[in-house]
């Protein structure tokens, strides 16, 4: 199955979508916010899938990025241009009409929107199985 | 008048010819075949044109001193239209009865082509493309041999005569119906048309004997007009065909006059149409001045405009001698001054004077600058569906006589053409207000829409964590119970989520409490509260274990201050208010850890209670005091932290506030950052 990376500040979902992710039998690992991401950039690469959740606080490093983009804007194309491949999954409560990014343009890119189903379904079934 | 020309028959120094027109015998000239207008009475030379011959010393005493009789005796000739006095000399002797018969021949000839010059004459006037009524009425007197003339056009609206042309000098060029004036004798039934000896009494006319006056029926409306026609001679009287021939074709000028008039006034409201562009009415009426001050050819126009409450009326546009439509300066009319601008909207009627000197002597108001002192004057109400707009004025009505500029007065179509321009201007004002109403109701309803549009978006951000949290809890519950072994870890997995389900659930009712937008603009439930009971626990309650688990930080709540303590206003909006400022403290003090804290005191002799809400996190900056609660306003800090929200929370709960009779201040800037809830502490009117 699929070692998969869980990026997402509200601590009321963080538990319940690892819950899910791994009763399918994936392992999932957790940052909290963009500090994390951006310090293990590097990192990055060992994982099948990232989901990544759109509005969080900006961090340390992001503080004086465009304001125009949301965090999790700004990871997706850091992200992206040391992976360009990566499967992503974007999770958001935020209408993806009104962002910045078209992740619709992106090969291997889903989008998500909050509220999650029961078993957050969607998100499943897009990660790799294997 | 054309001059008259000299004439005395030189060219055969032996004949005078002379053509008959009505009871008269005019003298012809020689080389034109016109007459000047030395006239002898058929009635007087009956007995001499009964005699066939005559003595020049009996000639000379019927025709006057102006004809030089040369011959000693001369034959008479008379015909039904001309009369030939022909020497008795040689030529005659020679040629006898020949010589007669071709004189009276020729001198046929000459009255027939008399006849036909002036004929020709009237008609190429009458018919000249650019021909004014003046000129109209010029051809006709001098067709028919008349010496002076004048047209009188009465006002239906305003019951006076005005003087529309005349050839001699009038010392006064509007008689009212009420005056004692031979004018009047037209408007009684049956008046048509009159002949008689004349007697009034201007120097101008003291040599006329008769005049002739008809009545006529001018324009679509049958204005009525006098036409009279004066001459030196005695009876000198029209036949009624030719009395009837002069009124057709006068009526049918004025029909023309008055067609190029509408079709004036066609093009001035044609501009309305053109000219007027929703929205922007001052630069539309400044042009509608100058346009009604040239059409109407009056010194001066002015437009006036009511303000809502109907207690005044402003000066909105101008043209006279200095401006050309905007207002040299700004002028009011007050309307519950006697004025007669003022009168003209009180009344819906139109006003006017003929005489301003000594109808407004006072001349008070607003005076236009105008070339002659002010004379006459229209004041007409800007009426649309009953309602009065406002007033336009027209003041000094001018002519152009020979390049030069004279007073004249108003007449029927000024009215009227006055009154439909009004009409059309007060329906665009009208037009205008309803587009003022409706761009403001529409500004109104795009700001209300906005501000929904803003509320839902926050709405759904905020409901979809704990609607995922509801919809995925059951789940998890129901797979952690279903394993074989129920550890205590698995077991406190559950009561995990159930504490969740209880913290969201609060939540979500809170929100939804909050963004019920109806209640938030139309609620309001005064009452007398408990500011721990009412305000502060219910949100703390809820808002407590949410902030611990999502930003691990508390509230500190100082209650020592609180205990005991009454406010009064409507209890969900100030829960919504103090929501706000717990909500935002909690996402403003990211990664401080540091507690919210919240205490309160009375305020300003007990009239009100302070809630300080305050916190550690980000600071405010002093440049953002003054926007930090205006609708959207975001913090410069919170969007470098990427702080997730819209600006209206502050902005609605001031809102709230001020319409609570309280306020909502920031009263710190930073460490901490403090916002005071002012809350009344008694019902208005109770204040000490």
């Amino acid at each position: 199955m699929s070692n998969v990376l869980l990026i997402e500040d509200d601590r009321f979902l963080i538990d319940d979508l690892t819950t899910f992710i791994e009763y399918e039998g994936h392992t999932c690992s957790v940052y909290t916010g963009p500090d994390e991401v951006i310090e293990n950039l590097d990192a990055l690469g060992k994982f099948d899938a990232i989901i990544l959740d759109i509005m969080m606080t900006r961090g340390r490093y992001l503080q004086d990025e465009d304001p125009n983009f949301e965090t999790g804007e700004l990871l997706f194309q850091r992200i992206r241009e040391k992976y360009p491949n990566q499967a992503m999954l974007i999770i958001s409560a935020k209408n993806f009409a009104d962002m910045q990014i078209d992740f619709t343009a992106h090969k291997n890119v889903f989008t998500i929107s909050k509220p999650f189903d029961s078993t957050a379904s969607e998100l499943i079934k897009h990660l790799p199985k294997e | 008048m054309a001059a008259p020309t000299c004439g005395h028959n030189d060219l055969t120094m032996d004949s005078f010819v002379f053509a008959k027109t009505r009871n008269y015998y005019f003298l012809l000239s020689d080389e034109t075949d016109s007459t000047d207008r030395r006239a002898f009475s058929a009635a007087s030379l009956a007995t001499l044109i009964g005699a066939k011959q005559c003595g020049s010393q009996e000639l000379s005493e019927a025709f006057g001193p102006g004809i030089m009789f040369a011959d000693s005796r001369y034959t008479i000739e008379a015909g039904d239209d001309y009369l030939l006095l022909i020497a008795r000399n040689k030529r005659l002797s020679l040629f006898g009865r020949r010589w007669l018969s071709v004189a009276a021949t020729e001198a046929k000839q000459r009255v027939t082509n008399f006849k036909l010059v002036t004929r020709e004459r009237l008609i190429n006037k009458l018919y000249a493309s650019q021909s004014s009524l003046r000129e109209y009425v010029d051809a006709w007197a001098e067709y028919f041999l008349f010496d002076h003339y004048s047209l009188w056009i009465y006002n239906k609206y305003t019951g006076v005569f005005t003087c529309s042309t005349s050839s001699f000098e009038q010392t006064k060029n509007y008689i009212s119906e009420q005056e004692n004036s031979s004018l009047n004798a037209v408007l009684e039934d049956g008046y048509v048309t009159e002949s008689r000896a004349h007697s009034d009494g201007l120097d101008v006319l003291s040599g006329m004997k008769t005049i002739n006056r008809m009545k006529l029926s001018l324009g679509y409306d049958g204005t009525i007009g006098v036409l009279s026609l004066y001459s030196k001679l005695d009876h000198f009287e029209l036949e009624a065909r030719h009395c009837e021939e002069i009124r057709n074709s006068l009526e049918t000028k004025y029909l023309q006059v008055r067609q190029q008039a509408y079709q004036a006034l066609q093009r001035v409201n044609q501009q309305f149409i053109e000219k007027y562009t929703a929205g922007e009415l001052d630069r539309f009426l400044f042009s509608i001045a100058s346009e009604v001050r040239e059409s109407f050819q009056t010194e001066a126009c002015s437009i006036f405009l009511a303000d809502r409450q109907a207690s005044k009326l402003e000066l909105v546009a101008s043209c006279d001698n200095q401006c050309e439509g905007e207002p040299p300066s700004s002028y009011v009319y007050s309307l519950s001054e006697e004025l007669p601008t003022a009168n003209v909207f009180n009344s819906k009627q139109m006003a006017f004077s003929y005489n301003l000197e000594a109808d407004d002597s006072q001349n008070d108001g607003y005076n236009e600058s105008t070339e002659h002192p002010p004379t006459n004057w229209i004041g007409a109400p800007l009426l649309s569906a009953g309602e009065c707009f406002g007033v336009l004025r027209i003041r000094n009505k001018y002519v152009v006589e020979d390049g030069k500029q004279e007073i004249t007065y108003f007449r029927t179509a000024d009215f009227v053409n006055l009154f439909s321009l009004c009409s059309n201007l007060a329906n665009l004002i009208r037009i205008e207000i309803l587009f003022d109403e409706t761009e403001a109701r529409l500004k109104e309803t795009n700001a209300n829409i906005s501000e929904m549009s803003d509320f839902n978006k926050v709405f759904l951000h905020e409901i979809r964590t704990p609607i995922s949290k509801f919809t995925m809890a059951p789940e998890i519950i129901k797979r952690t119970l279903s394993k074989k072994d129920l550890t205590e870890e698995n077991l406190e997995k559950v009561v995990k989520q159930l504490d969740d389900i209880q913290v969201m659930g609060d939540r979500l009712e809170f929100i939804a409490k909050t963004f019920n937008f109806n209640q938030i603009v139309t609620r309001r439930n005064f009452e007398t509260l408990s500011v721990l009971r009412d305000i502060i626990y219910p949100v703390i309650n809820i808002t407590r274990a949410y902030l611990r688990k999502q930003y691990d930080i508390d509230i500190q709540l100082d209650a020592a201050g609180l205990q005991s303590c009454r406010v009064y206003g409507d209890k969900t909006l100030l829960n919504i208010v103090f929501n706000t400022l717990i909500d935002n403290a909690g996402k403003y003090s990211i990664d401080t850890r540091r507690p919210i804290s919240v205490s309160g005191q009375y305020h300003d002799s007990g009239d009100f209670f302070d809630i300080v809400v305050s916190n550690y996190g980000l600071a405010i900056h002093e440049d953002e005091r003054e926007k930090l609660f205006a609708n959207g306003a975001r913090g410069q800090d919170a969007l470098k932290h990427g702080i997730s929200g819209t600006g209206i929370g502050l902005h609605l709960a001031k809102r709230i506030m001020i319409e609570s009779n309280g306020e909502l201040l920031l009263t710190s800037l930073k460490d901490p950052v403090s916002f005071t809830l002012r809350v009344p502490a008694k019902p208005r009117g109770q204040e000490t």
